[in-house]
C-alpha cells in the first residue's frame, strides 16, 4: 500500500437488489441481488492513471459511479487523500468532494443538457461553488476553459446548443465541464468509445496533454484494452465484479497471469499489415454469467481453459507474480499461459 | 442564478426564431390581437356587459338584424348608413294656449337598400293635453296626390299616427320617449287600393295579408311589389313631427328633437335581432373567454407541473401513493360537477373557472410524470449531480426546461376546449347571465333561429364562431412553434 497513494479502495461492494413486483412481495420470495461490485481493493497514486477494463457488465462504470458518490456502496470504504469519503457527514463535504472528482460520460450526446449552451453548461460549476465573482469573471474562466480543451475560437462555441456540436467537440465541452473545477480525479467512464475512430485519438491526446497541464489524474474505465497503454500507467481487469489482475500496464499486457486477460489480449485486433493473422481462436467461450448467480469458487472457472477441481470449490485468493502485480488465479504464475497470443 | 442578460438575449432570440415559423407568428399575432381587444373592452365598449340585456334603451336606435357595414364596401349594393338628423324647420301655428309645433327633418335617401327603421326622440313639457302625429312625405307625393286609394284630407303625405301616451290630465313635467314607429292600420288598405286601380287586382297580392314591413313600405316604389318586396324610392323624405299642445315648454316647444335612420347596415359584426352590436359584445367575449381559458391554463402549467415533477423526482412510495391519488382524482367526472355547483350554488364565471381550474390539470399531470420519469434518466441530470448541484438545481434548471413545452403544449390546448365549453354551458342555460361571452350571443341566434334565416343573419352566427376558430388555431399553432423553438433539437430541419 502506497503512503501517496491519491485515492484508496478497499473491499469495495455494491449489491443491487432487483425490484420486486407486488406478488413476488406477497409470496415472501427471497429478493435477489446483483453483485455488481463484489469487494475489491485499488490504489491509485497521484498522476499515476488507472485503467479498468472489462467486458460489458463486470462493473466497470459501476466502480466509476461508486467513486463519484452517485451510488451508495453496500460495504467497503473509499479514502480520497487519506479521507474516507463513504463518511462525508455533511452535504457541503460530499459537494467539497466533488469539486476534487469529476467525471465524463461515455455518450457526449445525452450527457449535456440539450437546453443549455456551451457558456451555461461551463458556468453551472463555476455557480454551483461559488467560482468567480462577476458573470465577466466567469465567462473569462468559460472561454479559458474551451481553449484548454481546444475549441478555439472560443467566443465562437459560447452561444451554441449541445446539438449545434459534433461528437468530438461535446466530448471537449464535457471534458472542459469537468476540468474548469480543477479536479484531481477525473473519472472517464469510455470516454471516446462512443466517437468517431478519427477523432478518439485527438482526444485521448488532449486527455494525455491535460495531466501534465492540469495536474489531474485519470480513473478510466475501457473495453478498448488497446488504449490502455497509451494512457495509462496502472492497470485493473474486471470480470464479474470483481478485479481479477491488476498492475502495471506493462507487466499486465506483456505478462498476463490470469485466463481472463489473456483471453482480453487474444481478442484485440492488431493493425500491423506483417502480422495479419486473421481471426484469432479466442481460447474461452460462453457468455458472461449473471451477476444474481455467480458461479462458486473462482468465478471464472467455468470458463476456464484450464480450470481445474479446486478451480470450482475455492475461490482463490490474490497471487503476486510481480512487483505491483497480482492475480486472482489458483495457478496465477505457474500455468505456461500460451503467450504467444499476447506478444 | 438566472442573469437577466441571459433572459434577455434568450428572450431576443426566441423572438428571432418566431420570425422563421411563420404559422407560430400567426398564431402570436392573433393571439396578441384577441388580448389586446380583450384588454381594451372596457374602453371601447363600456358596460356592454351589464347592459347585454333585451330591451336595454343603450341598444334602442339601432338597427335590428341589419349585416356588418363592411357588407356595403364589398357589395355593388349602396347600403343606407346609420345617420342622426338634428337639423329641424320650426313652425308654430294656433294660438298661444292650444299651438300645433311642426318640426320636419330632411332625409336624402340616395341607397339601394333603403334604411331598416326611423327613430324619433323627441321631450318637452305641456300643461296637458298633447297629440302627437308623424307625417312622412315621400319623393313621389306629387304623383300620389288624389289618387284612388288615398285620402283626401291628408293632401299627398302618408300619415302616420302615434299612439298618443300619458295625455290624461296634467302632463307637465312629463318627458315623454317615443322610439318605435308603428304603422297605421289602415295605411295598408290605402296602399292596396291604390294599387289595386293602378295595376288590377289579378296582379297584386293579397290585401288581407298584414306581414308588411313599414320601413320598407315607406322607402319603396309605388308599384306592384310595392307591400311584397319593394323597390327602393331614391330621393328627399321630408319626415314631420306634430304636437298639438297647451304651453307646451321651451323657445321651439321641444327641449329635444333628433330622427335618427336605422342604416341597412350597422357595426363592425352587424347587429342581431334585439338592435345589439355583436361587436361590442363580441369583445367582452372574447375579454371573458380569454380570462377564463388564460386562468385555467395557466394553473394547468402549475398544478399538472408540480404534481407530475414531485412524483417523477422523488419515485418509490411517493411516485406510488400519487399515482394512486391521482387515479382516484381522475375519476371524478367534470360535467356533472359542473352542472350541480353552477345549477345550486352559483353560475358565475368565476365559479366555472374554480371548477376547471380544480380539474383540468389532471390529463396534463400524467403526461409531465411520465416525461418527468424519462428526463430523470437522462445522463446529463446525473452530469449536474456529479457537479454537486442540489435538487433544487436539478428540478429547476435541468427538468423543468425540458418539461415545461409539455405543460404549455397541453394548457394551450385547453384555452379553446374552456371557451368551447363555457358557450356550451350557456346552451344548457348554465352560462353566467351578468355577463356576455360568445357563448351568450352563439345561444341566443340558436333561440332566434338565426341558423334557419342564414341569409339573413349569417353575422349572427358566423362570428362569435369564429372567434373561437382563431382562438383554437392561434393557441395551437402557436403551441407548436414555442415548442419547436424550446426544444432545439426539433429546429433541425
Amino acid at each position: 500500500m502506497a503512503e501517496d497513494a491519491l485515492f484508496r479502495a478497499r473491499n469495495l461492494t455494491k449489491h443491487f437488489k432487483i425490484t420486486q413486483g407486488f406478488f413476488q412481495k406477497l409470496k415472501m420470495e427471497e429478493k435477489q441481488v446483483v453483485r455488481a461490485v463484489d469487494g475489491i481493493d485499488f490504489d491509485i497514486q497521484w498522476k499515476r492513471n488507472f485503467s479498468v477494463v472489462g467486458e460489458s457488465g463486470c462493473g466497470k462504470t459501476t466502480v466509476g459511479k461508486l467513486i463519484m458518490r452517485l451510488l451508495e456502496p453496500t460495504d467497503g470504504k473509499m479514502y480520497m487523500k487519506d479521507k474516507d469519503i463513504t463518511q462525508l457527514s455533511s452535504k457541503s463535504e460530499l459537494k467539497a468532494y466533488r469539486r476534487q472528482t469529476q467525471i465524463i460520460y461515455q455518450d457526449p450526446f445525452s450527457s449535456l443538457d440539450p437546453r443549455h449552451r456551451v457558456r451555461t453548461i461551463l458556468e453551472e460549476p463555476l455557480q454551483i461553488h461559488g467560482l468567480g465573482d462577476s458573470r465577466e469573471e466567469r465567462t473569462d474562466m468559460v472561454m479559458e476553459a474551451l481553449e484548454e480543451v481546444r475549441l478555439t475560437p472560443p467566443e465562437k462555441f459560447l452561444r451554441r446548443y449541445p446539438h449545434m456540436l459534433s461528437g468530438g467537440q461535446k466530448q471537449r465541452v464535457s471534458l472542459a465541464r469537468a476540468m474548469i473545477l480543477s479536479p484531481d480525479f477525473i473519472v472517464a467512464d469510455e470516454p471516446v468509445s462512443m466517437l468517431d475512430v478519427s477523432v478518439r485519438a485527438e482526444v485521448l491526446n488532449l486527455m494525455k496533454d491535460l495531466i501534465d497541464e492540469e495536474d489531474v489524474t485519470y480513473f478510466y474505465i475501457t473495453h478498448d484494452i488497446s488504449t490502455t497503454r497509451f494512457f495509462t500507467d496502472y492497470i485493473g481487469v474486471m470480470y464479474l465484479g470483481d478485479m481479477v489482475e491488476k498492475g502495471k500496464v506493462g507487466d499486465v499486457l506483456d505478462n498476463p497471469s490470469h485466463p481472463y486477460t489473456q483471453a482480453l489480449l487474444v481478442a484485440v485486433p492488431e493493425a500491423d499489415p506483417e502480422r495479419v493473422r486473421g481471426t484469432k481462436e479466442v481460447p474461452i467461450s460462453g457468455e458472461i454469467p449473471s451477476g444474481t448467480n455467480i458461479p462458486s469458487g473462482c468465478r471464472f472457472h467455468p470458463r476456464c481453459p484450464h480450470a481445474e477441481e479446486i478451480c470450482s470449490k475455492k475461490e482463490p485468493e490474490s497471487r503476486r507474480v510481480e512487483k505491483e502485480h497480482t492475480a486472482k488465479c489458483h495457478f496465477a504464475g505457474e500455468i505456461d499461459f500460451d503467450l504467444d497470443v499476447a506478444k | 442564478m438566472v442573469h437577466w442578460e441571459d433572459v434577455k438575449a434568450d428572450a431576443l432570440e426566441t423572438l428571432g426564431e418566431f420570425k422563421k415559423h411563420k404559422i407560430g407568428l400567426i398564431g402570436i399575432t392573433l393571439i396578441t390581437f384577441m388580448i389586446m381587444l380583450g384588454l381594451l373592452a372596457p374602453y371601447v365598449a363600456p358596460g356592454v356587459a351589464e347592459d347585454w340585456d333585451k330591451g336595454h334603451p343603450r341598444w334602442q336606435s339601432n338597427p335590428s338584424q341589419a349585416p356588418p357595414v363592411w357588407v356595403d364596401w364589398i357589395t355593388r349594393d349602396d347600403y343606407a348608413r346609420q345617420e342622426t338628423l338634428q337639423d329641424f324647420e320650426h313652425n308654430e301655428t294656433g294660438p298661444p294656449w292650444r299651438e300645433t309645433h311642426t318640426h320636419t327633418f330632411t332625409y336624402d335617401m340616395q341607397a339601394d337598400v333603403p334604411p331598416k327603421e326611423i327613430f324619433y326622440e323627441f321631450s318637452g313639457e305641456s300643461d296637458g293635453y298633447d297629440n302627437r302625429k308623424i307625417i312622412i312625405e315621400r319623393p313621389d307625393s306629387d304623383e300620389l296626390d288624389g289618387k284612388d286609394g288615398f285620402r283626401q284630407s291628408e293632401g299627398n303625405l302618408m300619415v302616420l299616427d302615434e299612439p298618443r301616451k300619458g295625455s290624461e290630465g296634467n302632463f307637465s313635467g312629463t318627458i315623454t320617449t317615443i322610439r318605435k314607429m308603428e304603422i297605421r292600420d289602415n295605411l295598408h288598405e290605402d296602399i292596396s287600393a291604390y294599387l289595386n286601380s293602378q295595376v288590377g287586382k289579378e296582379n297584386f297580392s293579397d290585401p288581407g295579408e298584414r306581414n308588411i314591413n313599414p320601413v320598407k313600405t315607406i322607402f319603396g316604389k309605388a308599384n306592384e311589389k310595392w307591400l311584397s318586396d319593394p323597390e327602393p324610392l331614391k330621393g328627399k323624405y321630408n319626415i314631420t313631427i306634430e304636437i298639438e299642445a297647451d304651453n307646451l315648454g321651451g323657445g321651439e316647444g321641444l327641449d329635444e328633437a333628433t330622427v335618427e335612420i336605422g342604416g341597412a347596415v350597422y357595426g363592425i359584426f352587424g347587429t342581431d335581432r334585439d338592435r345589439r352590436d355583436i361587436f361590442l359584445g363580441w369583445i367582452w367575449g372574447a375579454r371573458f373567454g380569454l380570462y377564463a381559458g388564460g386562468i385555467v391554463a395557466l394553473t394547468t402549467i402549475f398544478f399538472s407541473t408540480s404534481y407530475g415533477m414531485t412524483s417523477a423526482y422523488y419515485g418509490g412510495w411517493v411516485d406510488e401513493l400519487m399515482s394512486r391519488i391521482h387515479e382516484i382524482i381522475m375519476g371524478i367526472p367534470t360535467l356533472p360537477i359542473l352542472i350541480i355547483v353552477l345549477e345550486f350554488y352559483s353560475r358565475s364565471i368565476n365559479m366555472f373557472v374554480l371548477i376547471y381550474a380544480l380539474l383540468m390539470w389532471r390529463g396534463a399531470a400524467r403526461v409531465i410524470r411520465a416525461r418527468g420519469l424519462q428526463v430523470a434518466q437522462d445522463t446529463y441530470i446525473e452530469a449536474a449531480e456529479s457537479l454537486g448541484s442540489g435538487s433544487g438545481r436539478i428540478i429547476f434548471r435541468h427538468m423543468i426546461p425540458q418539461i415545461l413545452p409539455y405543460a404549455v403544449a397541453q394548457a394551450a390546448l385547453l384555452v379553446p376546449i374552456v371557451i368551447m365549453a363555457e358557450a356550451g354551458l350557456h346552451i344548457l342555460g348554465l352560462g353566467d347571465p351578468s355577463i356576455v361571452t360568445w357563448g351568450t350571443i352563439l345561444t341566443e341566434a340558436r333561440a332566434a333561429k338565426a341558423t334557419m334565416n342564414y341569409q339573413e343573419s349569417w353575422f349572427w352566427i358566423l362570428f362569435p364562431g369564429l372567434g373561437m376558430v382563431l382562438i383554437g388555431f392561434g393557441f395551437i399553432s402557436t403551441g407548436m412553434a414555442v415548442e419547436r423553438i424550446i426544444n432545439p433539437e426539433m429546429q433541425q430541419r
